[in-house]
C-alpha cells in the first residue's frame, strides 16, 4: 500500500462529486423552468376565462357573424386543452409546441373578430366590451412577460446541458432532449393582439 | 425568548454542532481506516488473509493519509452542499420537488393557503414568502427554508393543503413563521450542508458497490471493490447515525419553541393542535416520499422520515407530547374527521370585517404628541420577532382595505414591477417628471401606463401600507428570470438615484427588495455577523441617525437633539452628525450592508438608538415609524406593524 492508492481513492471521490454537481445543476435548472410555467398558466387561464364573456357580449350585436364567434370559441377551447396538457408537464416539448400552435390559432380568430367588430360602432362603444378588451390587453402583456421569463429559463437549461462537459453526460442523467421554448405560432399576429381595440 | 437572544442562540448552537461534527468525522476516519486496511490486505496479499494479516499493514503514516482523504471528502461534500443551499429557500424547495403556487391563482385551496401566508407575513413584518406545493406528497407536512426572513420560502405538502382546515393551516404556517423568526432556517441549512459531507462517504460506497458488481473480468479486483463498497456503505450508515443524532439534539427543543410561538401568534391553540391531531390520524401521517427528503428532515413541521432508531434519532418530539404541551387537557384521541375545503371565505381575509375597530397609526391621526411616543417606539423594537394575534387581526384588516388594483398588481411579476416603480416615485413633482420620462423610455411595453394607474391608486393609500405592499410584491418578483431581474434592478436603481436628495425610506425599500432577491439570482452575499458592537461601525451609525433626524425634525435644533438622543442610546461618546457632503448613495448603501452584519445583540442596541432618535422630540409621526420599520427590516429584524392599541 502506498500513497498513490490513497490519491486514486481521493480522485474517484472528487470525480464522483463533480458528476453529482452536474446532475444536481441539471435538475435545478429543469425545476426552475417548470416552475416558471405556473405564471404563464395562471395568465393564460385568465385570458381563456375572459373570452366567453367577450363572445357573449358581442353576440347581441353580431347576429350575422355566428361563424366568426364560433371560431373564436373553438380556438379558445383548443387552447385551453393545450394549456392543460402543457401545464401537466412543461418539459414535454410536443405539448409546449401544440400549445404554441393553439395560441396562434386563437390569436388569429380574435384578430378576425376584431376586424368584424370595427364595423359595429355600437358594440365598440359598449361599456362592457370596452372593459373586457382592456382586461384582455393587460392580460396579453402579462402573458408576454411570463412567457419571456419561461423562455429565458428554458434557454438557461438548454445552454447548460449543451455545454461541455455536461453534454457528455446529460443524456445518461435523463436530460437527453432539449426543452422547448414556448413560441406562439405566427408571432406577427400576436404582436398586434395586445393592441386590439374594439 | 427575546428575538435577538434567540438569534444569538441559533448562531451559538453552532458550537455544539462543531463538536458533534468533529466527533463524527473522527469516528468515520477510524472506521474507514480499519475497512481500507482490510480491503488493501485482501488485494495486496493476493489471497484472503486473516484480519491479523490486514492489521499487519497498520501504519500511522497511512492512517493519517487516509484520515486526511476522508476529511477532505467530507469537507468537499459539505462545502459543495452549503454553496448550493446558499442559493436560498427556492433552491431547497425545488430540490424537494416543490412546484410554486402562482400568487394570483384562483384555485380555492391554493388561494386559501396564500391568504393565510400573506396575513402572517404582514403581521410579523416580513416580506411574503412564496409557497411551494409538494404535489407528490400525501402526508401532512410543511417546511420553511431560506437564509434570511426576506429570502424565505414555505413549502406545504398536498396532504396539508387539502387535508387541513383554515385554522389548522394557520397553526402550521405560524409554526413555520416562528422558525423563520427564531433564526432556525439558517441553522437548518447549515446542518443540511454539514451532514451532506458525512453522508457522502456512504453514497460513494453505494455507487462503488453497484459499479463493482457490473464490472469484473478481474474477479479478485471486483470482489475487492465489492468489499470496499460494502464497507464504505457501512461507514455511510454510521454517518447517517451520527447525522441523525446531531439533528435530533438540535432540533427537538426548537420544535417546542416554534409550537409555543405559533400559539402566541394566533392565540388559537386549537389550530395547531388540530393539525397535529390530523397528522396522528391520517394514513400517511407526516411522511415524505421524495428521495432527498431526509436531508431536510429536521426542518419539517412534523417527523417526515421514519426514525430508524426510535426516539434517539427522531427529529421531532412525539405528536402526543406536542399536543399535550399545547392542550394539557387533551383526551388522547386523534381527530379522524377529514376537513373539507370550503369555497367560501377564501377570497380575502376572513377576519377583515370583524377587526375594523383595531386602529393603527394613521396619517389623519397625525403625530402622537405625548410622552408615550418614546415608549411606543421602544415597544416596537421589543416586538420584533414576536407578533401576536392583534398584529394578525391588523394584518387581516389591512389586506381587506387594500385597493384591489394594488393587491392584484402585487401578485404577479408584471404588475409587481410596476408597483415597485410606483412606490419609489418621488413626491417632488420635478423629480417625478424625470422618473416618469425615464420609465416611459426604458420599461417594457405597457409598464409605464400600468405604473401611472398604480400611482393614482397609491395616492389614496396610507403611508403605513407602503411597506406591506412591497412585502406583498416579493414572491412575484422572485419569479422573474435572470435577464428580467437585471433590467428591473437597473431601472429601480436609476429611479432612486435620480433623486438629488437621499430619501432613507425609499432607499430602505430598495435594499429590502434586493437583499431578498439576490440569493435567488445567484448573487452570493455573506450573512456572517462579524461586527460585535455598534462601536465598530461609528460612521455608519452616524449616517443613519443623521438621516433619521431629517425625517422628523423641522428645525436644526430639533435635529441636533434627536441625534444626541440616538448617540446617547448607542453609547458612542464622540459621534458627530454626518456632514451634508458625506451623505451620498454609495455611503448609504455600504452603511446598510455593514449594519446588517452586526451581531444580533448589537442590532438591538442600534435599533433602540434609532427609536430613541425618532422619539426624542416627544412626537412620532407615522412616517417616522415607517422609516424605523424599514431600517429594521433592512438589517433582517422584521418589526411587526406598530399598533396604537398597545397604548
Amino acid at each position: 500500500m502506498d500513497v498513490s492508492t490513497i490519491i486514486v481513492v481521493a480522485i474517484i471521490a472528487f470525480v464522483a462529486l463533480f458528476f453529482i454537481a452536474i446532475f444536481n445543476k441539471l435538475v435545478a435548472l429543469k425545476n426552475r423552468f417548470q416552475n416558471a410555467f405556473a405564471q404563464i398558466e395562471v395568465q393564460l387561464k385568465r385570458r381563456y376565462d375572459l373570452i366567453p364573456n367577450l363572445v357573449e357580449t358581442a353576440k347581441g350585436y353580431l347576429k350575422h357573424e355566428r361563424e366568426t364567434l364560433e371560431a373564436v370559441i373553438a380556438a379558445r377551447n383548443g387552447a385551453l386543452a393545450g394549456l392543460a396538457r402543457a401545464a401537466a408537464d412543461p418539459t414535454n416539448a410536443a405539448a409546449i409546441a401544440s400549445l404554441g400552435n393553439a395560441e396562434g390559432a386563437l390569436a388569429g380568430a380574435l384578430g378576425r373578430l376584431n376586424v368584424v367588430v370595427e364595423a359595429y360602432p355600437d358594440l365598440k362603444a359598449n361599456a362592457n366590451m370596452m372593459q373586457l378588451s382592456e382586461e384582455l390587453t393587460s392580460t396579453e402583456n402579462k402573458v408576454a412577460f411570463a412567457r419571456q421569463s419561461f423562455n429565458d429559463q428554458v434557454m438557461a437549461y438548454n445552454t447548460y446541458k449543451q455545454s461541455f462537459p455536461q453534454n457528455l453526460v446529460a443524456g445518461i442523467f435523463g436530460h437527453g432532449t432539449d426543452a422547448r421554448l414556448l413560441e406562439f405560432a405566427d408571432s406577427a399576429t400576436i404582436q398586434q393582439a395586445p393592441k386590439v381595440s374594439f | 425568548m427575546d428575538f435577538f437572544r434567540a438569534q444569538d442562540a441559533a448562531r451559538g448552537s453552532t458550537f455544539l454542532l462543531v463538536v458533534l461534527f468533529a466527533l463524527a468525522v473522527i469516528s468515520l476516519v477510524v472506521v474507514t481506516n480499519l475497512l481500507l486496511m482490510l480491503f488493501l490486505g485482501l488485494v495486496d496479499a493476493n489471497q484472503i488473509t486473516t484480519p491479523a494479516g490486514a492489521f499487519s499493514h497498520y501504519d500511522w503514516g497511512h492512517f493519517l493519509a487516509i484520515g486526511a482523504a476522508v476529511a477532505l471528502v467530507i469537507a468537499a461534500g459539505s462545502i459543495y452542499k452549503l454553496k448550493q443551499l446558499a442559493k436560498g429557500g427556492s433552491a431547497v424547495a425545488e430540490a424537494l420537488g416543490g412546484r410554486i403556487i402562482a400568487q394570483d391563482t384562483l384555485e380555492p385551496a391554493h388561494r386559501r393557503v396564500l391568504n393565510v401566508v400573506e396575513e402572517m407575513a404582514i403581521a410579523s413584518g416580513t416580506t411574503v414568502p412564496p409557497v411551494y406545493l409538494l404535489e407528490q406528497e400525501s402526508g401532512i407536512n410543511a417546511f420553511a427554508a431560506g437564509l434570511t426572513p426576506a429570502n424565505a420560502v414555505i413549502g406545504l405538502t398536498k396532504g396539508a393543503v387539502e387535508g387541513l382546515s383554515r385554522e389548522q393551516l394557520q397553526g402550521v404556517i405560524a409554526h413555520e413563521f416562528s422558525h423563520i423568526l427564531n433564526g432556525d432556517m439558517r441553522l437548518n441549512i447549515r446542518l443540511a450542508g454539514v451532514l451532506h459531507g458525512i453522508l457522502l462517504i456512504g453514497l460513494i460506497g453505494y455507487h462503488l458497490l453497484h459499479s463493482g458488481g457490473r464490472g469484473g473480468s478481474d474477479s479478485r479486483g471486483s470482489s475487492g471493490f465489492f468489499v470496499l463498497g460494502l464497507g464504505l456503505m457501512a461507514v455511510g450508515y454510521g454517518g447517517t447515525f451520527f447525522s441523525n443524532l446531531i439533528k435530533a439534539s438540535v432540533g427537538r427543543q426548537r420544535e417546542f419553541l416554534a409550537d409555543a410561538t405559533a400559539v402566541q401568534f394566533t392565540r388559537n391553540p386549537a389550530g395547531i393542535a388540530g393539525a397535529l391531531k390530523r397528522i396522528g390520524s391520517a394514513n400517511s401521517g407526516a411522511l415524505l416520499t421524495h428521495p432527498d427528503a431526509p436531508e431536510m428532515s429536521h426542518a419539517y413541521f412534523a417527523q417526515g422520515i421514519r426514525a430508524r432508531l426510535g426516539r434517539l434519532s427522531a427529529t421531532h418530539p412525539r405528536l402526543e407530547e406536542r399536543i399535550r404541551r399545547i392542550q394539557p387537557g387533551w383526551n388522547g384521541r386523534f381527530a379522524p374527521a377529514p376537513t373539507q375545503v370550503s369555497a367560501t371565505g377564501w377570497t380575502t381575509s376572513d377576519g377583515a370585517t370583524s377587526s375594523a375597530k383595531l386602529s393603527a397609526l394613521t396619517d389623519s391621526a397625525g403625530s402622537i404628541p405625548n410622552t408615550d411616543a418614546a415608549r411606543i417606539a421602544e415597544q416596537a423594537v421589543e416586538q420584533i420577532g414576536h407578533p401576536d394575534e392583534t398584529h394578525l387581526r391588523y394584518a387581516q384588516s389591512l389586506i381587506g382595505t387594500l385597493s384591489p388594483a394594488l393587491h392584484w398588481a402585487a401578485r404577479e411579476p408584471y404588475g409587481a414591477r410596476a408597483l415597485v416603480y410606483a412606490l419609489v416615485l418621488d413626491r417632488n413633482t420635478e423629480v417625478r417628471r424625470h422618473q416618469l420620462v425615464y420609465l416611459e423610455e426604458q420599461a417594457d411595453l405597457g409598464v409605464y401606463d400600468y405604473t401611472l394607474q398604480l400611482v393614482t391608486a397609491l395616492r389614496d393609500t396610507r403611508r403605513e401600507h407602503h411597506l406591506p405592499l412591497l412585502d406583498l410584491c416579493m414572491p412575484a418578483l422572485r419569479q422573474l428570470s435572470l435577464i428580467q431581474y437585471r433590467t428591473f434592478n437597473a431601472n429601480l436603481d436609476a429611479l432612486i438615484r435620480m433623486d438629488a436628495r437621499i430619501n432613507l425610506f425609499e432607499w430602505c425599500l430598495s435594499r429590502i427588495l434586493l437583499s431578498g432577491l439576490a440569493p435567488d439570482f445567484g448573487e452570493r452575499r455573506s450573512h456572517a455577523t462579524i461586527h460585535k458592537t455598534c462601536a465598530d461601525l461609528p460612521r455608519e451609525c452616524a449616517l443613519i441617525f443623521t438621516l433619521l433626524t431629517q425625517v422628523s425634525a423641522n428645525a436644526p435644533a430639533g435635529s441636533r437633539a434627536s441625534f444626541e438622543a440616538a448617540r446617547a442610546a448607542v453609547g458612542i461618546a464622540d459621534l458627530e452628525p454626518t456632514r451634508r457632503n458625506a451623505i451620498h448613495h454609495q455611503a448609504l448603501d455600504a452603511a446598510l450592508k455593514r449594519l446588517s452584519r452586526l451581531k444580533p445583540r448589537a442590532k438591538r442596541t442600534f435599533l433602540d438608538a434609532c427609536a430613541a432618535g425618532v422619539s426624542a422630540d416627544q412626537q412620532v409621526s407615522p412616517a417616522e415609524f415607517e422609516v424605523l420599520r424599514a431600517v429594521s427590516a433592512v438589517i433582517d429584524c422584521p418589526m411587526p406593524p406598530i399598533l396604537l392599541s398597545g397604548m
